[in-house]
């Protein structure tokens, strides 16, 4: 088990290479550099070919490297990082890239992951009463909002979950984690409900579609399981029928779907940037935007990098999920 | 192995795999036609496409018009009764009021007014695909008279025409981006299925590294990076190549699994056992028998890239005006002051569901055909 | 004469699918005694299974239905007997019987294990439950049974997962599992028929020295009429649903009586004998489309005008049942 750790530990160091030359390359592709911009807001004073705007702007070039060749920018770049967690800066938010992030993307990780939990929750008993009762009413059912869940894109769920709230249930504050009064509070029992009523929303939006996967996905598994042989012996032995579904039945069945968490994971995480931007959540989604939409390359590349980092992860953790839950794939 | 020693001449091996095919394809469509959803899907994915290559004909309004008189106008209705008895199919004129204290606006239907609603009217002329020019439209009240069947927008412009000028882009940019993505999926996937060892490593290592970003937040880090001053017309293929780099891993991945599996193939064998060179066998043999599975991926990556393209054109990084798309109209519908006052502007999602879920009813019923025995 | 254990009269059990009716078994009457095995035999698809699922109440339902009859079963010889027909398959009183007092261990060793559980795991549960053990007494009796078995090292093996045991261990770890609660009636369908043959020959030898340790009958379901010879004290030979001839061993191998009989022991080599091998002619016929009267009919060399009606399962010699005209006509 160690040594299948240390192995794919040692497999995610090329990806991981490769995936900063990404960011980076995304950071560098905009024409011009970060200084160019600064260059507008001169020609904008006048000052723009003046002597000594120039020789400031030359100075600043030396000072941040922007004339050596582009392997060197990388290669401090990363190494900054690496060294100091220093991901440069932004200069729209005029902040630390790494400052701004930490919370952001801390905040957008949890939605993802309780996102992931509450879909698990919510999508394997539906399995397991889809593949049971197969061809029951409630199986097309939610066959049926299975479908549609897929077809609906994030960005779409979230307005209309909005407009029902602000239509149907007039409420008066919708979109964000918290009510503004409640925003900078310190916390108390009240905010903690006030959270819980928010985020419902953005865990909706982001896990309907999953939620739908994992039901088809659990539905079909089941259904393959329970017509194997040691079902019958499972029944023979004289266990109870719902016994022998969930220790025989569902048990192997999740596995598939943890060897599945590595392509739910992104998915996930696509969902929580869309979601966060549409719902106008403090998660790290809408300063993404910003980033991209003002060519705040340095923002954008950390969050590229960070978040490819983290699936990164998460796909290691499943992996190790998987070979602890089945015996078969051990240690291979 | 034994089936490959017993081989007949290249000639002959060819010909039993061309009438293999042929018969079954012919099986395939026979089980498609009886599944039921997919040849919905099917029905509705040809009416979506029909429409939109109708575009303009079909379009009552010119969709860039702004009607200043009818902004955020609600859907109107198409009535035969009124009080003084029955008539041609018409539309009310609309009366407008507003009161002062709220600042809201109210449209109500004048009785008095009554605009007949023609088939082939005239309206605003359009040039039909560099053609001809006309100014026919399918249903219409004559040009500048209202009829806004979905409502208008916060500029006036019509929903209804702006939805099915939209839909062009949408279901376009699905087209080409997997057509483009299933060249070089196809290409890279059946590269890295039959051949294997150094090429399928590196391959597959690229394809891991696509994996391993999000995919939404690399779409739009691509589009991002389009330069800003780009036309309309290069943003949209810049969307396409954006959505096609991205998207074409998935496609490669399973099109070398179908091959690693199709290799073995006692034709496949024969073939070259025969003597056939890779370049033949890959395009003489792998290729057409892999042809049903092919269309199969392909129909149902389709969806993927139209929810793709909604995404980025919503966030704004997709398409450009004066071209719109579904996902840039949903981008009106942001806001939720306008959205509670103004619902019909949601009526694009509906149109980008219907089509996701068509393609995919299309694709679960083609592959079922295809490939009966496969549990997904 | 002793009472018998199990007593199947005139079991019909019938799957209602997409296609028509399946009458898999239609019209079956056998009686096991007790200590006693019978052998079940006959080409695949007649249903010989599904009499063994009907009599564990394990028909998949729907598509499936226990029609018609009884499954008379008595816990002790003097006990009154149970008809199991009537039970509620998923009630407490079936699952008391399944595992506790009818066993059963299936064709394919490979997958009638789960994959993810111990096989201590899954031999300790059947005693957990039904002989009221903890958790740590079922363990060491999970390891008396594998030792039973004569698995190697079964204090080792019982932490083991199925795929790292062979076919034959794993036949073995069934075999423990069934038999661990002691059961009176252990059904063995096609135990050995996915093993090769000397190991074959070992579960065999095994079950049979079992079975006169614990003192209980088997129902022994096989196509290998080599396997029944050895085994049997009692042999049911059935053709597309019903037994066509029933009687002790001997008597079966000796004076076959039905020509289907006489069929499958001309198909097998006899040791000793240099006779050419006779398959069966004809193949079965559509599980859809059984034929009217005797169902063998078309496959039949003696088959008349008389054959089209169906013929009733007579004793002709004292436990010998035979159902085919050309008895009638005989004597
Ligand atoms: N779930 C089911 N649905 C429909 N028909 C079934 C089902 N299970 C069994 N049958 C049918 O019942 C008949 C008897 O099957 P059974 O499994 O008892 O045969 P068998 O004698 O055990 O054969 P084998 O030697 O191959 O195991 C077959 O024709 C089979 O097609
Ligand atoms: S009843 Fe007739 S057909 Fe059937 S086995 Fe006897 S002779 Fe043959
Ligand atoms: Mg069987």
């Amino acid at each position: 088990m160690i040594n299948y750790i240390i192995r794919r530990l040692l497999h995610m160091i090329p990806t991981l290479i490769l995936i900063s030359m990404v960011s980076f390359a995304v950071i560098q592709a905009p024409p011009g550099d970060m200084l160019t911009s600064r260059l507008a807001e001169l020609a904008e004073q006048g000052e723009l070919g003046s002597e000594s705007a120039m020789a400031q702007i030359d100075a600043l070039r030396e000072r941040y490297g922007l004339n050596d060749p582009i392997y060197v920018q990388y290669v401090r770049w990363i190494w900054k990082i690496i060294s100091k967690g220093d991901f440069g800066q932004s200069f729209t938010y005029e902040m630390d890239v790494m400052e701004l992030l930490v919370e952001r993307l801390g905040l957008t990780l949890t939605l993802t992951l309780s996102t992931l939990i509450f879909t698990w929750i919510i999508a394997i008993p539906i399995g397991i009463y889809s593949a049971t009762r197969q061809y029951s009413i409630g199986d097309y059912g939610f066959t049926f909002l299975g479908f549609i869940g897929l077809a609906t894109p994030n960005f779409l769920l979230a307005l209309v979950i909005m407009f029902i709230q602000v239509s149907v249930f007039e409420a008066e504050s919708v979109g964000g984690l918290l009510s503004p009064e409640y925003i900078g509070a310190a916390w108390s029992w009240a905010k903690v409900v006030d959270l819980l009523k928010h985020i419902w929303v953005p865990i909706l939006v982001i896990g309907t579609g999953s939620t739908a996967g994992v039901i088809r996905i659990m539905r079909g598994n089941l259904l393959d399981i329970l017509g194997q042989q040691h079902i019958q012996t499972g029944r023979a032995k004289g266990l109870k029928e719902g016994k022998v579904i969930v220790k025989y039945g569902v048990r192997i069945a999740i596995n598939p779907l943890v060897s599945r968490l590595g392509l739910e994971l992104p998915g996930l995480l696509s969902g929580a940037v869309v979601t966060g931007i549409v719902l106008g959540l403090p998660t790290a989604g809408p300063i993404f935007l910003t980033a991209l939409t003002s060519q705040d390359m340095y923002l954008a590349g950390a969050f590229l990098l960070l978040s490819a980092t983290f699936l990164l992860v998460g796909n290691l953790l499943a992996d190790i999920l998987l070979a602890w839950l089945d015996p078969r794939i051990r240690y291979e | 192995m034994s089936s490959a020693v017993q081989t007949p001449p290249d000639a002959s091996v060819e010909e039993t795999t061309t009438t293999a095919t042929y018969s079954q394809r012919e099986l395939i469509w026979r089980r498609f036609k009886k599944h039921r959803a997919g040849v919905a899907g099917g029905c509705v994915v040809l009416f979506l496409y029909v429409c939109v290559f109708l575009g303009e004909f079909l379009a009552p309004h010119d969709p860039a018009h702004r009607y200043y008189n009818y902004v955020h106008l609600p859907a109107q209705r198409v009535h035969i009764f009124s009080e003084d008895g029955i008539h041609w199919p018409f539309v009310y004129g609309i009366k407008k009021a507003f009161d002062r204290q709220t600042g809201i606006k109210t449209y109500t239907e004048d009785a008095a007014v009554r605009y007949p609603v023609y088939p082939f009217a005239r309206g605003a002329e359009y040039t039909f695909y560099g053609l001809f020019r006309t100014d026919i439209h399918l249903l219409g009240t004559g040009k500048g008279n209202p009829m806004f069947l979905l409502g208008t927008d916060r500029f006036g412009r019509d929903m209804l025409s702006r939805i099915i000028v939209g839909g062009r882009v949408s279901l376009t940019i699905g087209l080409l981006a997997v057509f483009i993505s299933l060249t070089l999926g196809s290409a890279l996937g059946v590269i890295s299925g039959y051949y294997g060892g150094h090429v399928d490593n590196l391959i597959q290592r690229v394809i891991e590294l696509i994996f391993a970003f999000p995919s939404i937040p690399i779409l739009m880090a691509l589009s991002a990076i389009l330069p800003p001053e780009w036309p309309s017309h290069l943003v949209f293929m810049g969307i396409v190549t954006v959505l096609a780099l991205v998207g074409w891993g998935g496609l490669a991945r399973e099109i070398r699994g179908k091959t690693l599996s199709i290799r073995e193939a006692d034709f496949v064998l024969a073939a070259r056992v025969a003597g056939a060179k890779d370049r033949r066998v890959i395009f003489r043999h792998l290729l057409p028998s892999m042809f049903s599975h092919i269309i199969v991926i392909a129909t149902l990556a389709i969806p993927g890239f139209i929810l793709g393209e909604s995404t980025l054109s919503f966030l704004g990084l997709g398409i450009k005006p004066p071209m719109t798309s579904w996902g840039l109209l949903l981008s009106d519908a942001m806001n939720i002051h306008s959205l509670s006052l103004y619902p019909w502007l949601l009526l694009p999602g509906v149109c980008i569901i219907i089509a996701v879920l068509a393609f995919n009813f299309l694709g679960d019923g083609l592959r079922d055909a295809a490939d009966p025995y496969s549990s997904r | 004469m002793t009472q018998p254990l199990l007593d199947i009269r005139d079991l019909k059990t019938y799957f209602y699918t997409d296609d028509g009716i399946v009458r898999a078994v239609d019209g079956v009457s056998l009686s096991i005694v007790p200590q006693k095995t019978l052998g079940v035999v006959g080409e695949s698809g007649c249903g010989k299974s599904i009499t063994a699922f009907s009599t564990m109440r394990l028909i998949p339902s729907p598509p499936g239905k226990i029609e018609n009859g009884q499954i008379l079963f008595r816990k002790n010889p003097d006990s009154d007997p149970i008809d199991l027909t009537q039970l509620n398959p998923k009630g407490a009183q079936m699952r008391g019987i399944r595992g506790n007092d009818i066993a059963m261990i299936f064709q394919e060793p490979m997958t009638s294990l789960s994959p993810v559980h111990t096989v201590g795991n899954q031999i300790g549960e059947a005693i957990r439950l039904h002989q009221n053990a903890d958790k740590t007494e079922a363990r060491e009796r999970a390891i008396d049974a594998l030792n039973k078995v004569r698995l190697p090292r079964p204090d080792r093996q019982v932490d083991a997962y199925p795929h790292e045991l062979s076919g034959g261990m794993r036949q073995r770890a069934m075999i423990a599992m069934a038999l661990s609660c002691n059961p009176n009636l252990l059904i063995a369908d096609e135990p050995t028929t996915a093993l090769d043959v000397t190991v074959q020959s070992q579960i065999l030898d095994l079950m049979r020295q079992l079975q006169s340790d614990i003192g209980m009958a088997i129902m022994l379901i096989t196509h290998d009429l080599g396997v029944v010879a050895s085994m049997a004290d009692y042999v049911a030979v059935m053709y597309l649903g019903k037994i066509v001839e029933y009687s002790d061993t001997r008597t079966i191998f000796k004076n076959p009586r039905h020509p289907y009989t006489k069929g499958l022991l001309n198909s097998i080599p006899q040791v000793g004998h240099k006779r050419r091998l006779v398959p069966i002619e004809g193949a079965i016929p559509d599980p859809f489309e059984i034929p009217q009267g005797c169902a063998f009919a078309p496959r039949c060399p003696h088959a008349t005008r008389q054959c089209r009606e169906t013929p009733q399962l007579l004793e002709i010699e004292s436990g010998h049942h035979v159902s085919c005209w050309l008895e009638k006509r005989e004597t």
